[in-house]
C-alpha cells in the first residue's frame, strides 16, 4: 500500500522543508505509539549465531546506574540496550553512553597491569609489577602508617562501596571521602533549610510524568548525567503535554525542547528565582491551604528579635515543636495545633513587641526582589518573568521548579535551590503529584555484613569536625574531598600521609587542580585504582589496574534508585577484558588485602567472590525473590514514590514541618539578616562570584563546564572517538566562545586561544558560537589534560608503552578546575566548589 | 504488490538527543570490533547512518525543529533513478538498499540525494563491521539499510538505532502500521520533491496544549 | 614563424605526465571525501573532453555531409583529432569512477532511467562510429557511401550524447540549480563552440586548410553566442526560483563571479570575438579556456557548494562534517592535474598522428 496524501497527510502544505500538517493536530496530546503488528520496541533480538549470550549488567559512567543488557558473541558488543523489568517501564532507560563500551573496551589510556612508579612523582614514568608485588606493598605501606594519616577517596564505580566500606570498618581509616562536595553540596544545603537534613538531589523526584509545567534552573534532564530514567519521565511527561520553561547560559537540545527559553548571565538563576518568589508572594498566589497545614508559614514571630513568639513540645508529634499563631477565626493567638484557620499574613503586638507570621516576613524581606530588579541582572524581561510566575501558580500543584542534580557550582547556587525550594512550597507541589516527589530507596545488605566480615571501625577523628570547628557549616559528612585536599596541604588537624583513590580522578575533579597536585606531591604514598590513566594516575606511586565494569561480575546488588522506585539490578561479567591485561575487581582487591591483613577472616574474604551468593542473601533481605531478580536481571520494589508533603511523616525540622523560615537558622544565624550570606535565614540576593569583582572587560569572561550528552564524570568516556567524534558533531571540540566576544579579541573559530584563571593557565581550541550568553567561554566537563598534559612511559614486561591522555582525541577543551583555586571553597555551604564561577582572560594563543 | 513494506517512524518529541541509536547504528554498521582493537572512521559521527542535527535554531531555515539525516527509504528515490548500474535499488520490503558488487562508484546516487543521506569514506579500514557485507565499506557511497542485514526469514526485525532507543522515540514496522500509530501527526521532510520518503517524523509540539 | 613541433612535443610531453600523475593520485583516495561536492575535476574533464570530441566531429560531419569539398581534406585529420579527444575523455571516466570493474553492469544491468547508463550506451555507439569512421576515411577517403552513412549516424550518437551528459546534471532533484537546467542543449552548444576551437587548433598544429579555420572561426563567434546566450538564459531562469537563486548570486555577483565573467564571458566570447578574424588560433585557445573554466566552475562546482547554503541537510553536513567544500580544495586536487593534462594526449596525438597511423598500418 502506498502513502496516500489522503490517509496521511491531510491537506499537506506541501512547500518548504517540512510538510505541515493541521494545527488542530499539532496539539492532539501524544500517546506512546501503538499498533498490533508494530515491531515490539523492547523485544532483544533473537540472533542463530553460537556463543551469543544476553548479560545482565548495570551502566557505570555516571552514578545512575541503569540497567542495560549486554548481547555479546566471544569479546564482540553486538547489542547494548536498556534492561527494564517490562511492568514499570518509564523508570528504565540508558542513555548514549553505555553504547560507547564496544570502544571503551580497547582504550589506548587503559592501564593494563599493576604499575609501580619509576622516576619522580609527577614524572608520568611507570613500571609493570606483579599482582603479589603490588599488593604486598600496598599491604606493608598500610601497616606502616596509622589510619588517621590515611584518606581515601572514592567517587564512582561499581565497588566503591565495598572499598570504602573495607577502609572505614575493617582498617579503621577515620577519613573516607565520596565526592558530592565537588556536586551537589549546595542542593544538601539548601534542603537543610526548609526540611531540616542535607538531603541530595537523589531524596527528590521530580514527577514529570505528572506535571504539567516544569521550569529548568542549573538543570538539563535530556543531556546532564544520572539523568536517563528522569528522561524518560520527562519523555512521558511531554508526551502527556508538560510544558518546559528553560533558563541557561546555554541553546541545547533542553531549549530546543522548551516551550520558552531564556539565555542569561552565569549564576543570575537566583535573580530569576527572587523575582518569580516575589511576584508569587505579591499576588498570593501561593497554596493558602498547603501552607497552613504542611509549614510554618503562620508561625507568630518577633520582628525585634526575630525570634518565635513562643514554641513549645508538639503534643501529637513526639520530639516536634508547635508554635504560636494568629488564628483568624477568633482573631487570638494559639498553638498552632489548636488553631482552627492560622493566619498567613498581617501582624499582631503581643506585650508591646511587634509580631507577624512567617510568610508576612518572607513576603516583606524579598520586597524589593522585583522582576524590574531581575530584569537589570538577568535581561530576562520584567514581563516575562511575571509570566513565569502566574504560569507555576497558575498549574499549581502540577508545576515546579526543578529540584536540580548536579549542582550549577556558583556562588550563589546553595541560595537557588533555597528558593527553588520555598517556590515549589508556596506553589504546594512538594509532595504533590506532577510536583517534586520523595524518593524512596533501598538498603542493600552490604556484602561484609551479608558474609559477617567485621572490623574495628573508623580509629580516630574525621577531619570535617576540624574544620566544622573553624569556618566550615553543613558539612555532609560523607563528602568532603576538598577540605581533605586543603587538611593536606595545610597540616590541619594533622599531617597525612598516604591517599588511596578510587575511581577518582581528584586532579581534574576537584577545585584548583594544580593545589591538588600540590597535595598530592606531599603525600608519602599515593595509591590509585582505575580503569585508565588520568591526570591524577599521573602523580601516583602505585597504580592498580580496574577492569571496565562490564568485564567482572560485582559482588553486590546495585539500586539505580534516583527514580524513586527502589530498583535492584545484578552486574554480570559480560567480556573479558583483552587478553594479556591484568586487571583485578575492586572486591578482589579488597579479598586479597584482606587476607594480608587481617588473615584470622582469610575464608570469609574468601567467600567475597561467591557473588551469587551475596545476591541472593541481599534480595531476600529486602523480600525480594531472588529466582526472579536474577533471571531479569532488574526488580522494582515501589510502585510510586512518596506522593505527601512531608512525606506522611514529620520532617527533620524543629516544627516537622516545612519550615519557610527555619527556626533552627533563626536562632543560629539571627545575625546574618539583611546581609547577602548563605546563612542569611531570609532568601536574599547572593551575586555569583565573578559578577562581585566588577563588570566583565572585553577579554573576560566567566568559564563554564558543562555536561555534554556523551561525557560523563566517568573520566574514561571522553577518551573515546565516538565521543569527540560528537563533540566534533556538535562543534564542541573545544571551548565555545560568543561571536560577538570573539571578534572583538580577533579569534577566528578553530583558532588556539589561552584561559589565564588564577590557579591557572590552559590552552584550548575555540569555537565560535552564538548558542551562548556573550558572558561565559563553556566546555564540556574535563576536556582538557591541563597540568599533565604529556605523554606517561610505562615499561611492562612485553615492552615499553607511551600513552598520552586523550590519545586518539583533542583535549582542547576545558577544566574549570585547572583555572581554579582551592581557596575559593564555599566553606558556609559544606566546604563546596564554585567551579564555574571563576573569571578568566582570553587571549589568542 | 504482495509485500508488505516497512517504514520508520522518529517522534522528536519522545527523542532527547542522547545518541544512542547513533552509537548503535556506528557500532553494528560503521565501526570494526577486530582482535584486540577497535577502528573507527575519523568523524564517526558524520558517517553515522543516522545522526540528529539541532543546529537548526541557529540556521534559521528550519526554526529549532531538530532532524535526523539519514537516508529516508523513498518510495520515488532519486538515488535510485540516477543509478547507472542498479546497484541502488528498492528491496521487497521497500528497504533503499546497495548492492557493493555493482557500483561502479560515480558518487551520481550522493549528487541526487536531497537529504544528505549519503557520506563516502575514501580512507582504508581494517576488518569487517557487524553488518558484514551491508557494512560501511571505504570507497562505496554509504546509507542506512534499516539494518535488513538482521531479518532471519520472514517478517520484521529490529534495526540497532529502534533496539538503542530508550525513550520510545523511534519505531519501526509495517507501513499501514506505522502510519496507523502516527496517527496522522507525521510528516514527511522535503514533502515538495515528490519523493515520497518511508521515514516519517513526529515534529515537537510546543505552546499551550 | 608559429608553434615549434619541438614546443609542442615538450608541452604535450609534460601534460601527459601530469595527467598520469593525477589519475595516480586521485586513485590513491587523493579526490578526498566526497559527499559535499560528489563531482570533482575529473567528472568536469570528460565532460569537457566528450563535448570537444562531440563539436570538432559535428562540424565536420555536418560539413561532408553537407557536401562541402572543403572539408573532405581535412575529414581524416578532423576525425583522428575527434578521436584523439575522445580517448583521454573515456580514460577520466574510468580513472573518476571509484570501481571501475563494476563497468559492466552498466550494460548488463541496464538502468533506463538514468542518465549515466545512457551515457555509457552512447559513449559505446558515438566510439564506435568515430572509430570506425576514422578507419575508414583513412583507408577510403571521406566520400564513399559508407564513410557518410557512418558519419550521420555517429552525428546522431554525438549529438545525443552531448545532450545526454547535460541531462546527467539536470535530471537531479537535489542540486537546486542544475535541477531541470537547460544543460541539454547548453552541452550541445558547447560542443559546437569547442569543437570549433579545437579543430582551429588541430588545422594550425598539423598546418592545414587556413581557409576552412576562418570558417571555423566565424562559427565560433556564433556558437559562442549561441552557448552565452543559454548559459545567460539558464542563470535569469533559475534567478526566479527560490533555491537556486543562491548559485545564480553565487555566480553572478559571489566569490566565483570574477572567474565566470573571466572565464566564460571576457575569455571564452569578447576575446575570441574581437581577435578571431585575424588570428583564429589564438581565438580557439581562449575559447578553449573560457569554456573550461565554465564547465569547472560556474556550471559544475557552484551549484554543488550552493546547495550547502540552500538545502538544509547539506548545510548541516557542511557545517559538522569535516569535509571542507571550498572552491580552492575542489581546484587544488590531484584531479584537476588529470584533467589539464588530458589536453597532451590529444596534442601528442595529433602532433604524431602520421607515425601512430602509420604504426597503425592505416597510413593511406
Amino acid at each position: 500500500m502506498k502513502i496516500t496524501r489522503r490517509n496521511f497527510l491531510k491537506a499537506a502544505i506541501a512547500s518548504g522543508l517540512i510538510a505541515s500538517i493541521p494545527g488542530e493536530a499539532l496539539h492532539t496530546p501524544i500517546e506512546k505509539p501503538r499498533g498490533k503488528q508494530v515491531q515490539a520496541i523492547y523485544s532483544l533480538q533473537p540472533r542463530k549465531e553460537a556463543k551469543v549470550r544476553t548479560y545482565r549488567s548495570a551502566c557505570f559512567i555516571c552514578g545512575q546506574k541503569c540497567p542495560i543488557r549486554i548481547v555479546a558473541r566471544q569479546g564482540q558488543v553486538l547489542t547494548v540496550m536498556y534492561n527494564t523489568d517490562g511492568v514499570n517501564d518509564t523508570q528504565y532507560a540508558c542513555c548514549g553512553r553505555p553504547h560507547t563500551i564496544f570502544e571503551a573496551h580497547t582504550l589506548k589510556e587503559r592501564i593494563r597491569a599493576p604499575l609501580a612508579r619509576d622516576g619522580e612523582r609527577g614524572s608520568g614514568s611507570f613500571k609493570e609489577i606483579s599482582w603479589s608485588e603490588a599488593l604486598d606493598t600496598l599491604a606493608s605501606w598500610i601497616r606502616e602508617v596509622d589510619p588517621g594519616e590515611v584518606i581515601v577517596f572514592s567517587h564512582q564505580g561499581c565497588e566503591a562501596g565495598i572499598v570504602k566500606e573495607f577502609f572505614k570498618e575493617i582498617v579503621g581509616v577515620p577519613n573516607v571521602t565520596k565526592h558530592c562536595d565537588t556536586c551537589h553540596t549546595a542542593i544538601d544545603y539548601a534542603s537543610w533549610w526548609l526540611f531540616g537534613k542535607l538531603i541530595g538531589p537523589g531524596g527528590f523526584r521530580p514527577d514529570y510524568e505528572n506535571a504539567k509545567l516544569v521550569v529548568f534552573m542549573g538543570r538539563n534532564p535530556v543531556e546532564g548525567i544520572v539523568a536517563a530514567p528522569w528522561t524518560k519521565m520527562f519523555a512521558e511527561g511531554r508526551r502527556r503535554g508538560m510544558r518546559i520553561i528553560v533558563f541557561d547560559v546555554r541553546r541545547s537540545r533542553l531549549t530546543s525542547l522548551a516551550d520558552k527559553y531564556y539565555l542569561i548571565p552565569p549564576g543570575t538563576d537566583l535573580a530569576a528565582a527572587l523575582a518569580i518568589l516575589h511576584v508569587i508572594l505579591r499576588n498570593s498566589l501561593y497554596d493558602e491551604d498547603y501552607l497552613r497545614r504542611y509549614t510554618n508559614a503562620p508561625m507568630l514571630v518577633y520582628t525585634d528579635t526575630l525570634e518565635p513568639v513562643e514554641l513549645a513540645d508538639n503534643p501529637r508529634i513526639e520530639g516536634k515543636k508547635t508554635y504560636k499563631v494568629l488564628d483568624e477565626t477568633d482573631g487570638t493567638i494559639k498553638w498552632k495545633t489548636e488553631a482552627i484557620q492560622p493566619a498567613l499574613l498581617g501582624e499582631i503586638v503581643i506585650g508591646g513587641r511587634m509580631a507577624k507570621p512567617a510568610l508576612q516576613l518572607l513576603k516583606e524581606a524579598i520586597s524589593s526582589y522585583t522582576p524590574s530588579w531581575a530584569e537589570e541582572i538577568t535581561g530576562v524581561p520584567a514581563g516575562e518573568l511575571e509570566w513565569v510566575a502566574r504560569s507555576l501558580a497558575y498549574e499549581a500543584p502540577r508545576a515546579f521548579i526543578d529540584p536540580g542534580y548536579k549542582g550549577t557550582r556558583y556562588r550563589s547556587e546553595g541560595m537557588l535551590f533555597r528558593v527553588i525550594h520555598l517556590i515549589n512550597t508556596m506553589l504546594g507541589s512538594i509532595g504533590a503529584r506532577g510536583g517534586v516527589a520523595w524518593n524512596k530507596k533501598p538498603k542493600i545488605k552490604s556484602p561484609f555484613k551479608v558474609l559477617g566480615i567485621e572490623g574495628p571501625g573508623p580509629q580516630g577523628e574525621p577531619l570535617y569536625k576540624y574544620w566544622e570547628e573553624n569556618g566550615a557549616a553543613f558539612v555532609n559528612h560523607k563528602c568532603y574531598s576538598m577540605l581533605a585536599i586543603k587538611s593536606i596541604l595545610e597540616e590541619r588537624p594533622r599531617r597525612y600521609r598516604m591517599a588511596i583513590i578510587f575511581n577518582q580522578n581528584l586532579v581534574a575533579h576537584v577545585q584548583g587542580s594544580s593545589d591538588v597536585i600540590r597535595a598530592l606531591k606531599k603525600l608519602d604514598y599515593v595509591v590509585v585504582m582505575d580503569t585508565v590513566f588520568s591526570e591524577t594516575a599521573v602523580y601516583a606511586d602505585l597504580i592498580l589496574p580496574l577492569p571496565m565494569f562490564f568485564e567482572a561480575s560485582s559482588p553486590t546488588l546495585f539500586t539505580p534508585s534516583k527514580t524513586g522506585r527502589g530498583q535492584l539490578v545484578v552486574v554480570e561479567k559480560a567480556l573479558e577484558p583483552p587478553p594479556g591485561y591484568e586487571v583485578r575487581s575492586a572486591w578482589w582487591i579488597v579479598k586479597e588485602l584482606g587476607k594480608r591483613l587481617d588473615p584470622g577472616n582469610s575464608t570469609l574474604y574468601e567467600m567475597l567472590g561467591e557473588h551469587e551468593y551475596i545476591w541472593r542473601k541481599q534480595a531476600e533481605d529486602l523480600g525480594v525473590d531472588p529466582e526472579e531478580l536474577l533471571d531479569k536481571g532488574v526488580v522494582t520494589l515501589y510502585k510510586a514514590p512518596i506522593y505527601h508533603p512531608i512525606k506522611g511523616k514529620a520532617l527533620y525540622t524543629a516544627t516537622g514541618e516545612i519550615e519557610i523560615l527555619n527556626v533552627e537558622g533563626l536562632s543560629l544565624y539571627r545575625g546574618e539578616v539583611g546581609k547577602p550570606s548563605s546563612f542569611n535565614p531570609f532568601p536574599a540576593w547572593i551575586p555569583p562570584a565573578w559578577m562581585s569583582q566588577g563588570p566583565l572587560g572585553d577579554g573576560e569572561a566567566v568559564v563554564v563546564d558543562i555536561c555534554h550528552r556523551m561525557t560523563a564524570t566517568n573520566m574514561w568516556i571522553r577518551y573515546t572517538r565516538l565521543t569527540y567524534s560528537t563533540l566534533k558533531w556538535d562543534r564542541m571540540d573545544g571551548v565555545l566562545i560568543h561571536r560577538s566576544k570573539a571578534e572583538k579579541l580577533g579569534i577566528k573559530d578553530g583558532d588556539t586561544i589561552v584561559l589565564e584563571g588564577p590557579g591557572g593557565t590552559l590552552k584550548a581550541k575555540a569555537r565560535i558560537t552564538e548558542d551562548i550568553h556573550p558572558a561565559v567561554v563553556l566546555s564540556p566537563h574535563a576536556t582538557n589534560p591541563g597540568p599533565a598534559e604529556g605523554w606517561i612511559t610505562v615499561r611492562y614486561r612485553s615492552g615499553e608503552e607511551r600513552i598520552r591522555l586523550f590519545h586518539r582525541t583533542s583535549g582542547m577543551g576545558i577544566n574549570t578546575n585547572m583555572l581554579h583555586r582551592l581557596n575559593d571553597l564555599v566553606m558556609e555551604e559544606g566546604g563546596r566548589a564554585i567551579q564555574n564561577d571563576v573569571r578568566v582572560r582570553i587571549r589568542r594563543g | 504488490m504482495g509485500r508488505r513494506r516497512v517504514m520508520m517512524l522518529i517522534d522528536m518529541n519522545s527523542c532527547v538527543g542522547c545518541m544512542a541509536c547513533v552509537v548503535a547504528c556506528i557500532r553494528e554498521n560503521i565501526a570494526r570490533q577486530n582482535r584486540g582493537d577497535v577502528e573507527i572512521p575519523e568523524d564517526a559521527v558524520y558517517h553515522a547512518r543516522t545522526k540528529p542535527e539541532y543546529a537548526g535554531m541557529e540556521l534559521g531555515l528550519t526554526g529549532d525543529i531538530p532532524i535526523f539525516i539519514q537516508c529516508q527509504h523513498c518510495d520515488n528515490p532519486p538515488c535510485e533513478m540516477v543509478c547507472p548500474t542498479g546497484a541502488t535499488y528498492i528491496d521487497e520490503d521497500g528497504v533503499v538498499a546497495l548492492d557493493h558488487g555493482k557500483c561502479v562508484g560515480c558518487r551520481a546516487c550522493i549528487a541526487a540525494c536531497p537529504y544528505g543521506a549519503r557520506t563516502i569514506y575514501r580512507r582504508p579500514l581494517a576488518g569487517e563491521p557487524l553488518s558484514g557485507g551491508e557494512g560501511f565499506q571505504p570507497g562505496y557511497p554509504d546509507k542506512c539499510t534499516f539494518c535488513r542485514h538482521r531479518k532471519r526469514g520472514e517478517g520484521l526485525w529490529t534495526p540497532a538505532c529502534i533496539e538503542a532507543c530508550a525513550f520510545g522515540a523511534r519505531l519501526f514496522g509495517y507501513e499501514e502500521d506505522v502510519i496507523e500509530s502516527s496517527e496522522g501527526r507525521a510528516v514527511r521532510l522535503l514533502e515538495a520533491l515528490g519523493t515520497e520518503p518511508k521515514v516519517l517524523y513526529i515534529l515537537p509540539v510546543k505552546g499551550r496544549r | 614563424m608559429g608553434w615549434s613541433r619541438l614546443t609542442a612535443t615538450v608541452g604535450g610531453v609534460i601534460l601527459v605526465i601530469l595527467f598520469i600523475v593525477g589519475i595516480a593520485m586521485y586513485r590513491a583516495g587523493g579526490g578526498g571525501e566526497q559527499a559535499l561536492i560528489p563531482w570533482g575535476m575529473m567528472v568536469v574533464g570528460y565532460i569537457f573532453f566528450a563535448l570537444a570530441s562531440g563539436g570538432v566531429f559535428d562540424s565536420m560531419a555536418i560539413r561532408l555531409l553537407r557536401g562541402d569539398k572543403d572539408i573532405e581534406a581535412h575529414a581524416g585529420l578532423l576525425a583522428w583529432s575527434s578521436l584523439a579527444l575522445l580517448a583521454p575523455g573515456i580514460v577520466l571516466v574510468f580513472s573518476d569512477v571509484l570501481h571501475p570493474g563494476a563497468a559492466p553492469y552498466f550494460y548488463l544491468s541496464f538502468n533506463p532511467e538514468s542518465r549515466i547508463a545512457w551515457n555509457a550506451v552512447l559513449y559505446l555507439l558515438y566510439g564506435g562510429g568515430l572509430l570506425a569512421f576514422t578507419i575508414l576515411v583513412h583507408l577510403k577517403g571521406p566520400t564513399v557511401p559508407l564513410a557518410r552513412s557512418i558519419a550521420a549516424a555517429t552525428l546522431a550518437f554525438s549529438l545525443l550524447l552531448e545532450a545526454n551528459l547535460g541531462m546527467a546534471y539536470a535530471v537531479n532533484v537535489a542540486v537546486p540549480a542544475w535541477y531541470a537546467s537547460m544543460a541539454p542543449i547548453l552541452f550541445i552548444a558547447l560542443g559546437f563552440a569547442m569543437g570549433s576551437g579545437f579543430t582551429i587548433l588541430t588545422l594550425r598544429l598539423a598546418s592545414e586548410g587556413s581557409v576552412i579555420a576562418r570558417e571555423y572561426a566565424e562559427e565560433l563567434r556564433y556558437t559562442l553566442l549561441a552557448a552565452a546566450f543559454i548559459a545567460g538564459w539558464s542563470l535569469v531562469g533559475m534567478a526566479a526560483w527560490g533555491d537556486a537563486r543562491t548559485t545564480v548570486v553565487e555566480v553572478v555577483m559571489g566569490g566565483v563571479a570574477p572567474i565566470f565573467w573571466l572565464g566564460f564571458v571576457l575569455v571564452g566570447v569578447l576575446a575570441p570575438l574581437a581577435i578571431a578574424s585575424r588570428r583564429p588560433p589564438v581565438a580557439g585557445l581562449l575559447a578553449i579556456l573560457g569554456l573550461a573554466v565554465y564547465l569547472a566552475i560556474p556550471f559544475n562546482y557552484t551549484p554543488q557548494a550552493a546547495r550547502l547554503k540552500v538545502n538544509p541537510f547539506y548545510m548541516l553536513l557542511a557545517q559538522s562534517g569535516p569535509v571542507e567544500a571550498g572552491l580552492w580544495e575542489y581546484v587544488a586536487s590531484p584531479e584537476t592535474l588529470a584533467f589539464i593534462g588530458g589536453l597532451g594526449v590529444w596534442l601528442l596525438l595529433v602532433l604524431y598522428r602520421g607515425k601512430v597511423l602509420g604504426i597503425l598500418g592505416l597510413q593511406g
